[in-house]
């Protein structure tokens, strides 16, 4: 199955950002609505305890520094996905100082979903790379899902983590293939 | 073991890979070779098909529009203060609740360590680069001495070695910006017999009986056996002065060591031109080195009269005061062309008239030979009756000194 990507503001990225400026409720949730799954699956798929909370954590930054920023959507998706990579280094080194969380033992019943098919499917797909990720390198990984989660080239990944584009190359060509051949022994269907 | 990312030995061409990879990404058909990375992009981009996550109540604001989205209008992230160092923090207004001697002790302390050392280091060299070079006051260059001496092997020129300088330069008549000639001749009443002998009358008895005398040493004097290695030099090369007067008063010539402190002239050259300690001669006493009195002083002051032979003159220690009373306090100084008589004996006072008329004294005894050391030491000049102030104790160090305390022209031998 082939998604289709897609424009996410829909040709109209220098209205919506015009507005977000002044503070428009319709283009700051248009600008929420259009990056945070991306960001949100980020950070899922890099093992964050609350995911949810820390794209929160993301996008009240961003949209607090709307005036700072000057370009178009593209660069625009590469600026919110290099300080969601930010938040996420600041949220490692933060884990690791305090103890893991324990959930509660009476956790509210999850309301049903109106799509279960689709909900499953996303669940396993989730749980299959998650498996999948916490076997690569820690720079592949954050090479892979930047590219393909962000939608970001090779150059703008090297500008998010600081790397040069020869290095993002060899990252993205090393996770590229151990994902192949964990695939293989594993036999694992996607 | 085999690192984490060298587990592929065989890695196809880049161009493949990277091929395969945009492929993947732009959702095209896939080949076989890359169905398997095609199948994972599919799943991750699964994964993140997702509705909005629900937003937190900070965000839930700002998307309200409740809250402005600038940096300004700060919400949810409260930002954190920029952590800068306490060196270029401002001083805070009297009104701070921060007093400033606190303040001022947070930047101290916020210095490292090494530049506390370096400002301590940069503050010791100042201290003795200024004491050294005499610009610090008196108190502060005599603090940063003692510090010096105390910590340190070393030994800085002291108040005394100061001094001594000080008297040496106003020894010498050039560096005291005084004309050597015009104080080159002193009065005929203070000149000493040897060098009025040698001017006009290398004949007179008394002058070759002084000129010849050799110092006898003083039972109290342990610097004998030194007098004995160094007998007194031959007047009759020193340098003489043209016209000098032959017939001086007696009571002019007598007292050689009696002759003035600030006569100008050395009068008895020799070897014997060490550096006299402060104390030890008045500023203007001339200096036993030859005309230019102190020129080549040696480092060490062979003086048989100190008994200290070899001893740095500026570790010598400061005379001790004079007793008072009497004329031991150094009638020389004060009356210096007088012919001060010393005594009732014929001690000093008859030796003023040996070097013209009266008889040589005994074996050059007495003040006239051998200047104050004879009074310097006991008093008891062999030659006669000494006078009552001579028989005043003196202290070792001062046993050079004439009877005044001074280290005459001729005393200094």
């Amino acid at each position: 199955m082939a998604i289709e990507r897609r424009d996410s503001f829909d040709g109209e990225f220098d209205a919506v950002l015009a507005a977000a400026r002044t503070g428009a409720p319709w283009a700051l949730g248009r600008i929420y609505g259009a990056l945070s799954p991306a960001v949100a699956g980020l950070f899922r798929a890099q093992g964050v305890d609350d995911p949810d909370d820390l794209t929160s954590e993301v996008f009240v930054g961003v949209l607090r520094k709307l005036a700072w920023f000057d370009g178009d959507g593209a660069g625009f998706r590469s600026w919110v996905f290099t300080i969601a990579y930010r938040r996420l280094a600041d949220e490692r080194r933060r884990s690791a100082r305090r103890p893991p969380p324990v959930p509660l033992t009476a956790r509210p019943e999850p309301a049903a979903p109106d799509d279960v098919h689709a909900e499953v499917e996303r669940s396993l797909a989730t749980e299959r790379v998650r498996a999948l990720c916490d076997r690569l390198a820690p720079a592949q990984r954050d090479v892979l899902l930047l590219r393909v989660l962000g939608d970001l080239t090779v150059d703008q990944v090297a500008g998010v983590i600081g790397k040069s584009r020869g290095a993002v190359k060899a990252l993205q060509r090393r996770g590229y293939a151990a994902i192949a051949l964990l695939l293989e022994q594993d036999g694992v269907p996607l | 073991m085999t690192p984490r990312d060298d587990r592929f030995p065989d890695m196809p061409p880049s161009v493949q890979f990277d091929a395969a990879i945009e492929q993947a990404l732009r959702g095209d058909a896939l080949g076989d070779d890359v169905a398997t990375f095609g199948r994972f992009v599919d799943d991750v981009r699964v994964m993140a098909d997702r509705p909005p996550p629900p937003p937190s109540p900070a965000l839930a604001a700002v998307l309200a529009g409740s809250v402005v989205p600038h940096e300004s209008a700060s919400t949810a992230v409260p930002r954190l203060t920029r952590t800068r160092s306490l060196l270029h923090a401002r001083l805070t207004p009297p009104t701070s609740r921060r007093s400033r001697p606190a303040l001022i002790r947070l930047r101290v302390a916020a210095v490292p360590i090494a530049g506390k050392a370096a400002v301590l280091l940069a503050v010791a060299t100042a201290a003795t680069a200024g004491a050294a070079a005499g610009v610090l006051p008196e108190p502060a260059t005599h603090f940063v001495r003692r510090a010096i001496e105390v910590v340190t092997p070393f030994e800085l020129p002291g108040d005394d070695a100061r001094a001594g300088h000080g008297a040496q330069r106003v020894d010498h008549p050039s560096a005291a910006g005084i004309d050597p000639d015009a104080t080159a001749m002193p009065p005929a009443a203070s000149r000493p017999a040897a060098i009025a002998a040698d001017a006009g009358d290398a004949h007179d008895p008394g002058v070759e009986a002084n000129a010849d005398a050799q110092p006898e040493p003083n039972p109290a004097d342990d610097a004998s056996g030194w007098a004995e290695s160094y007998p007194e030099p031959d007047t009759s090369a020193w340098p003489t002065t043209p016209d000098r007067p032959t017939s001086s008063p007696p009571q002019s010539k007598g007292p050689k060591k009696a002759a003035p402190p600030d006569a100008g002239l050395p009068t008895e050259p020799g070897p014997k031109t060490g550096h006299v300690p402060p104390g030890h001669a008045s500023p203007g006493s001339p200096r036993p080195g030859g005309p230019g009195s102190g020129g080549d002083a040696p480092l060490f002051d062979p003086d048989p009269s100190t008994g200290r032979v070899g001893q740095p003159a500026g570790k010598r220690r400061p005379a001790r005061p004079e007793p008072s009373g009497g004329p031991s306090s150094n009638p020389a100084r004060e009356r210096p062309h007088d012919g001060p008589t010393r005594g009732a004996g014929p001690g000093p006072g008859s030796n003023k008239e040996a070097p013209t008329s009266g008889p040589p004294p005994a074996a050059g005894h007495g003040p006239s030979a051998e200047g104050g050391r004879d009074h310097g030491q006991c008093g008891q000049s062999r030659a006669g009756a000494p006078g009552p102030s001579d028989c005043a104790p003196r202290a070792p160090h001062d046993r050079g000194r004439g009877p005044g305390g001074d280290t005459g022209p001729a005393g200094a031998l």
